[in-house]
């Protein structure tokens, strides 16, 4: 199993590479042709932060929002699945493998609704303000990227529990049919 | 035969006379107590009571994007009550992991405009 943990804070890692990127503030390379000074650097950024920090803290809100649907619904899909393995419990049935993917994909599911919990507004003002915003945007991706692939990890771990449960339904409920036939033809003799 | 018959009556009468004054009053009464029960059972279930799960719905979020988004959100938000195996499987199967795609490049070209723009000379 692979889960994936919370990569290095934002806001530690921006100190990073500020120090590291402090004395070569360049422009993209489709403009890197013109220098441009820092007064202007920091004219620009005055004027087109508010609105591009508006639009990407939207943006952020949409992943967060699907990204704890997603968690909730695996979390109500993990409870049917519990409900169910109480059943075949109850019918004596074997439930430890379906019991072991419900535990990967209940951890998997923890650890996304974890790193989803620590995205913010905060996250991408530091984004935005950083020297070189396309570096400190590659950390919050890797955040983002963290928690996707921890919901992957939990989707395929209750798609196995979900298969397990099968087999062994049907087997507890075949096992439940034969007793009760057999109790019956015994007491018809 | 007679006087007797009229006593009896005036005591009859004399009788419902009185349930006729004293059965508003206990309908009163059981009537405060039973709102007075009532209102004690509400305040009690209305503390009990989780407060309400509430679809996110993004803050002035009007990113043409957004739509969507709420839209997959209350997909998410709909599956099965059903333990049957069938119909676990068939939500699972039908979760869409694929949508952050849509925000993260939408997020990476604004940056991508945005140092272009405070770059530019």
């Amino acid at each position: 199993m692979s889960v994936y943990v919370l990569s290095v804070p934002l806001s530690s890692a921006v100190a990073d590479t500020s120090s590291s990127t402090q004395t070569s503030v360049t422009a993209p390379s489709s403009n890197s042709s013109t220098p441009v000074s820092e007064e202007r650097i920091v004219e620009h950024r005055g004027r087109y932060a508010p609105q591009t920090k508006i639009r990407i803290k939207n943006l952020l809100e949409n992943i967060v929002h699907r990204g704890q649907a997603t968690v909730g619904r695996f979390a109500h899909i993990s409870a049917r699945i519990d409900s169910r393995i109480q059943k075949i419990k109850a019918r004596g049935g074997d439930t430890s493998t379906v019991e072991a993917a419900l535990a990967e994909a209940d951890t998997a599911r923890t650890a996304a609704d974890n790193i989803l919990r620590t995205l913010n507004d905060g996250d991408i003002d530091i984004v935005v303000d950083a020297p070189v915003p396309h570096d400190t945007l590659r950390l919050l991706g890797i955040r983002i990227a963290n928690a996707h692939a921890n919901l992957t990890t939990a989707k395929d771990a209750l798609a196995r529990a979900a298969r397990a449960l099968s087999p062994t339904t049907t087997a507890a409920e075949s096992h439940a049919t034969t007793t009760a036939t057999s109790s019956n033809a015994r007491s018809k003799k | 035969m007679e006087p007797e018959t009229l006593h009896d009556e005036t005591l009859q009468t004399e009788k419902a006379l009185g349930v006729s004054e004293w059965l508003p009053k206990a309908l009163g009464i059981a009537f405060l107590g039973a709102l007075l029960i009532y209102g004690l059972y509400s305040l009690v279930t209305y503390k009990n009571t989780p407060p309400p799960v509430v679809a996110p719905v993004a803050r002035n979020n009007a990113e043409p994007e957004t739509p969507r988004a709420v839209a997959d959100v209350s997909i998410l938000q709909t599956q099965s009550p059903s333990d049957e195996p069938g119909a676990i499987t068939a939500d699972i199967e039908s979760t869409q992991l694929d949508t952050f795609d849509t925000e993260w490049t939408a997020i990476s070209a604004e940056i991508d405009s945005f140092e272009t723009k405070i770059h530019a000379p």
